[in-house]
Order: C-alpha cells, then structure tokens, then sequence
C-alpha cells in the first residue's frame, strides 16, 4: 500500500510538470466540447487526435488522448440537461430528469450536480484503480459470454421502469429497438439481414444516428410544432445546488459509483449501459420513485456518476491487460501501441514512470474538469434564453455534423432524420423513445453473447444456469422485473400514482 | 445610416460571390510532368481507429512522408469486416490517388460471399507490407501443453473443446476449419467480434483453445503457450 502511494506521488510529480497539465488541460477542454457535441464522440475524438502521438512524446499524449475519454462524459450531460438531446449515449438518462428540471428553472443545479457526481465518481473510481488494479483485473476475466447474457438480459429488465404509463408500448418501443438493431450483418454468420442490397445498411443502422434522429431532431419537431418558446425564459433563481439538493444526491452518487466502478471492469459494458443501470437502481431504491422523470435530481446524479466511474474503472483491464472495454479505449489503447508501449503488467514494470504519471493526470484531470463545468454552469444555462428559433437551427446543424462524423457518410444524416419523424411521431402517439434507445444499445451484444453461449455448450441453454454468476444474473434480473412488474400493478400502485408517473418528457 | 449599411453588405456580398465564382473555376492545364504524388493521398482503412490496421498504416506513412514528402490522409470507413472499407477503394476512380491496406484472406474471402460488393481483381496489390502467421494458443495453465496432447483431447471429447475464432468467413475461420480436416479431429467454434475478446475469453478461461493471429497474441506472450504456426497455405508443425 505504502509503496503504491510512493508511486502517485512520484506520478504526480512528473504529471505537474508544465508541459503535461497543458496537455492535460487541453484534452479535458476537448473532451469536454466533444461530450457536448452530439454524434461526435470520444472514440472519433481519439482517432482524430491520435496523428499527433507522432509528433509529441508519449507521456503528454497519452495524458491528453486519456483526458478527452473521461472530459467526454462530463460534456455529454450539458445538452441533455438543457435542451434534451444527450450528447452521448451515456446521458441518455441523464436527459429524463435533467431536461424536466431545466423546464421548471432548475437546469442550474442539474448541471452542477451532474459535474459533482461526475468528479466525486470519477475520482473514487481512480482510487480503485490505483490500490486495486492487478486484483480487479483478474475479475475483469470472470466474465465469459453466459454472463454477459445475463447481464444484458438484467439491463433489458430496466425497459420496464423506462415505460411510463403504457407497458405494452414500452415493449413495442423496445421491440422496434432490437428489429432496428438487427440490419446490418449477422455478427456471427455475415449474413446480411434487411441491407436491401444497400452497402450502406451493410454496416447496421448506427445507435448514434438513432439517438441523434429520435433526440434532436424530433425535439426540434415537437417544439417548433407548439410555441417555439425558450426552454425557461424567466429568470433562474439559483444556479447553484441547495443544501437539500446535495443531501438527497449523496446516496445516488455514492450508489453510481459502485455500480459504474464495478460494472466499468467488465470489458464490453459501456457507459451507457451503466448509465441505465445506475438510474434504474435510484429509482427503485427511491422512497418516490414516481419523482423520478419529474425532475428528480438523484436522476441526474445517478447516471453521471455512474458513467464517470466507469470510465476511470475501464482503465483498470486497459492498463493492467490491455484489453480495452469499448470502442474509445481500444483507439486508446492503438495510442498506446503506436509508441510501443504494451499495457499490462509489464508496463508497470518497464515503464512506470508513465503509468504512474498517467494516472496522476487523472486525479489532476478530474479536479479541472470540475473547476472548468462549475463556473460554465452560469455560461450554458444562457442558451436557456435563446430565442428557440435561433437556437434549433444551430442544433440541427450540428446534429448533422455529428451524425455524419460517425462513419464520414452521410446516409447516418439520413437516418438520423428518418429517425427524427419517428420520434415526432413516436411523441405524438405516446410512445415512450427511451426503451428503443436502450434496446438498440444492448442488442448486439446480447445477440452476440447468446450466440456465443450456445456455441460453447453445443446448443444447450442450460449452459446459463450451470454456471454460478451467470446464473446469479439471470436470477437477479428475474426478481427484479417482478418486483417492477408489481410495483406497477398492484393496488397500492395505482392509489400513489406511480403507474401514472411518466418518465418521457413530453 | 441603414441605407449606407445596405450597400456595404451588399457590396461584401458580391465580393463573396465574385471571389467564390473565380475560385469555383477549375484549373484545366493538362496534366504537365507532374511528379506523382503532387497532392496527398488517401487511404483508407478498412477498421477502426487504433487497430492494428491503423497502427500498421501510420508506419507506412511515415516511411510514405519519408519518401515522397507529403503525407497520407486516413480515411476510416469502418463495418462489416472491412467489406465497407474495401467496396469504397474498389470503387474509387483509379487515378493512383486513393490506395487503401486490404487483407488477405478478407478480400478474397469476401469477394466469394453471396453479398460481395466487389471482387478481388477490383484491386491492385502494391506491396505486402504486414506478415502476420495464425497460431494456435491454449493459455499457460490448460492442461494441453502440446499438439498431440489437443488432438488427443479433441479426440476423447468428440466435439466439445471450443475453439475460438474472430469473425466467420475469416482466415481464422478458414484454418480453423482445415485444422479440423488436416486432423481429422471436431471442436466447437466460438466466433468473436475482434481479437482482445477472443483473448479475454481464453485468458478467463471460458474457451478451450483459439486461433490466433501472432500480433494479437504476442503482447501478453508469456500468458499463452503457442502451439502450432498455421500459415495460410502451409502447415507446419512446431512443438
């Protein structure tokens, strides 16, 4: 313990120096408009950087490259909040109550608490990986395909809190989210499924695009189809978080960061995933949970603590294995390889000057991004007052940037505004868009895990209950649907009002 | 004052057009003796960002910017395996300034499937610039310790040891299958999405065995006992 502590500080002292917090500084700030930007995310932002690795030395890049992965999920709540387009898969829940807040004049503290989770999370989570990373990244192994079918199937469970008033149309929500999830090639076979002999669909309708198309544009539709109004043109009474704001996301922040610590271990859980997750664990554990959608603010808490942490957990397979968990840690980890520096034990013997450095900069990461979000919290509830028709064109452009700049083709914008006039008309029948967004998420890994499952048990699904942890899964992801289901249904229920508690703004 | 205003927008704006208009108007001297590459070229590349495909093309570029000055411009076109990469260079307009890095067997691989896009004399082979031999690999605490050990384990659980393999109607896939018939024995193949789940899978345990490709496996090599070297033609046997 006491010779780990050497090493931070040795870390810390390498990552103070002046070059390294420019750096530093620099990724967080990129990451940061990155997050707030939709469609462009932090994996097109590493790959965009990643030329400059040739130019500076390892250390300071790395640090820079790491800073736009963790600066991307503070920036991703700021839209959600404000104007209810998430800016990254992971704020998706944050936009359920976030946004409900902003509309009662509460956007102020909902930012700022969503940077305080984000920091408090963030850095617990790199506590974790400083005192535990060998022994975590052992647990990261555990994980074989049956459990991550029941974790996915634990995930999917979460649909069921996600759809207000109509559970049968937040099944057809859901099921129109695994139907879309399905074009695109076969991950296992290769065989092409509803491509239409369209290259384009070869590649699969890409979630971004969907969240783009179901979130930006369809908000611009609805709004613009009533009155055009600002989202809060009065003046906002306090920017800052109340005494009472702060006690009630206490337990959210500390909750989310053991769930998205833990769950961010798991090569191939990405934050948004956690994100749900985490909002969903709040909200049963929640004595009101029918506050939640309504613009409770342990809603917003909990999903950006949760994807904070988990992405300072995912760094724990990274550098201790090499294994990234998601898309942005692998171009990460191609950083990594093109200095030849090969994470995993052997990194923290041949270089640990840089490993130790790297998460220092972290710490010191973190503390800028807060210091950076508070202060904008002012700045960004401006655009509150934004004549609505001013302010929506700007974000049509953007979101057409960011859906093209997911695969440099503009069949996403396309798809993206398909999807903006089916999430119109999903609003205008009560179709509740949140479970379509989760299920387009998860469905490909599920389908993948299941596939694999049956692959290695030649067929056989007992394959799922012989193994403990997932078996431990699957049961937990079963009671837990059947406590929801009851909570929906029962007598008492319905006199609360929790069955009527919506949790898509309208 | 608002009139005067007027003009002077007015005024930028048709500058604006004006220079647009001339700017507009290409260059159309034929081609005098210009040395090739006189603009930068692109490439493209197939997977995404940080892969091993990437890694291996900022080499070339740096050797190519050594060589020729300019740099190339990375395109990523990722999906499907590569197929999407790999359709756009074969439709690119053959003018030597788009060339991109395919993969063997993927391209040919691909071409045969009952969905190609495009097919193998779509391209044209520049250099072999990445060698990059298959393996099979247990992990170093499986009780298989050599070939003949994992064709008698093969063979005493008729189907049941898993294999691992990246991607169906790889090349992995293809040796996969010629070991099975080369060895007369059966495994269960499990396909995964890219290498380092194959890797994690086999590291935890949860497949038996994996064919692999030696730039994957090499970075935790002391982790994996490496069996057989499976070239894409030739087979050899290394205990």
């Amino acid at each position: 313990m006491l010779d780990v502590l050497g090493y931070l500080f040795q870390g810390f002292s390498t990552a103070l120096e002046l070059q390294n917090l420019l750096f530093a500084f620099f990724g967080v700030l990129l990451g940061t408009l990155i997050g707030v930007l939709p469609g462009i995310g932090p994996t097109s932002g590493i790959a965009m950087l990643l030329p400059l690795t040739t130019v500076l030395p390892p250390t300071p890049a790395i640090i820079m490259l790491a800073g736009l992965y963790y600066g991307a999920m503070y920036g991703g709540s700021t839209t959600a909040i404000l104007v209810n387009i998430p800016g990254e898969a992971s704020s998706v829940p944050t936009s359920l109550d976030g946004y409900q807040m902003a509309r009662q004049g509460r956007a102020g503290p909902a930012l700022a608490i969503s940077a305080i989770a984000s920091f408090v999370a963030g850095t617990v989570g790199l506590i974790g990986l400083t005192f535990f990373a060998p022994a975590l990244a052992k647990f990261a192994l555990v994980f074989g395909p049956p459990v991550y079918v029941g974790l996915m199937l634990l995930a999917f469970s979460v649909v069921i809190s996600l759809s207000g008033k109509s559970l049968l149309k937040g099944f057809v929500s859901a099921l129109l989210g695994l139907a879309i999830a399905t074009v695109g090639l076969d991950p296992m076979t290769g065989v092409a499924r509803f491509t239409f002999h369209n290259t384009n669909l070869l590649a699969g309708i890409d979630f971004i695009s969907v969240i783009i198309g179901l979130f930006a544009i369809a908000e611009i539709l609805t709004n613009c189809e009533q009155n055009c109004a600002a989202v809060f043109p009065q003046r906002l009474q306090g920017l800052m978080p109340t005494k009472q704001d702060l006690k009630d996301s206490w337990g959210a922040i500390m909750r989310s960061t053991g769930i998205g610590f833990f769950l961010g271990l798991i090569p191939g859980c990405s934050p948004a995933v956690v994100s749900f997750l985490a909002y969903d664990a709040e909200k049963r554990l929640s004595k009101h949970p029918e506050r939640f959608g309504a613009g409770a603010i342990e809603g917003v808490a909990a999903p950006e603590g949760a994807n904070n942490a988990c992405s300072s957990g995912g760094f724990v397979p990274l550098i201790s294995l090499g294994i990234p968990s998601g898309p942005a840690l692998s171009v990460l980890l191609g950083g990594f390889m093109m200095y030849g520096l090969q994470p995993g034990p052997a990194l923290f013997e041949k270089n640990p000057e840089f490993v130790w450095a790297l998460i220092a900069s972290m710490y010191i990461g973190n503390v800028m991004l807060l210091i950076l979000n508070l202060p904008l919290v002012g700045l960004w509830v401006n655009l509150l007052k934004i004549p609505y028709p001013m302010l929506a064109p700007a974000i049509l452009v953007f979101s057409f940037i960011g859906a093209y700049s997911v695969r440099d083709n503009l069949f996403d914008v396309w798809i993206a505004i398909g999807f903006g006039i089916l999430g119109y008309l999903m609003k205008k029948l009560d179709y509740p868009i949140t479970p379509l967004v989760l299920s387009t998420i998860l469905a490909k890994l599920l389908e993948v895990s299941l596939k694999q499952t049956l692959s290695m048990s030649q067929g056989s699904l007992l394959i799922l209950i012989t193994r403990p942890l997932s078996l431990g899964l699957i049961s937990f992801a079963v009671i837990l649907t059947a406590m929801s289901l009851y909570g929906r249904y029962s007598k008492q229920a319905t006199a609360q009002g929790i069955v009527n508690a919506g949790t898509d703004p309208d | 004052m608002k009139t005067r205003k007027k003009i002077a927008y007015l005024m930028i704006a048709m500058l604006l057009i004006v220079m647009a208009l001339i700017s507009g108007c290409a260059k159309k001297e034929a081609a005098a003796v210009s040395k090739y590459p006189d603009k930068p070229v692109n490439m493209i590349i197939a997977f995404t960002a940080g892969g091993s495909s990437d890694v291996q093309a900022r080499i070339i570029d740096k050797y190519w910017k050594q060589e020729f000055g300019n740099t190339l411009v990375f395109q990523y076109k990722v999906g499907a395996g590569g197929q999407v990469g790999f359709t756009d260079l074969a439709k690119a307009p053959a003018d030597g300034y788009t060339v991109g890095g395919v993969n063997y067997p993927h391209i040919v691989l691909q071409a045969l499937s009952p969905q190609a896009t495009f097919s193998k004399d779509d391209f044209i082979a520049i250099a072999q610039v990445v060698n990059d031999p298959q393996i099979i690999a247990v992990r170093k605490e499986s009780p298989i310790k050599n070939l003949t050990e994992l064709l008698n384990a093969a063979k005493a659980n008729e189907g049941k040891l898993t294999m691992g393999i990246v991607g169906t109607y790889s090349g992995h896939h293809v040796a996969a299958l010629k070991f099975m018939d080369l060895t007369g024995t059966k495994y269960s193949l499990v396909t995964f999405q890219g290498a380092a789940d194959q890797n994690i899978a086999l590291l935890g345990g949860h497949i038996d065995v994996m064919v692999g490709n030696l730039n994957d496996v090499m970075r935790d090599i002391d982790k994996f006992t490496s069996k057989t070297n499976i070239h894409f033609t030739r087979f050899h046997n290394h205990k």
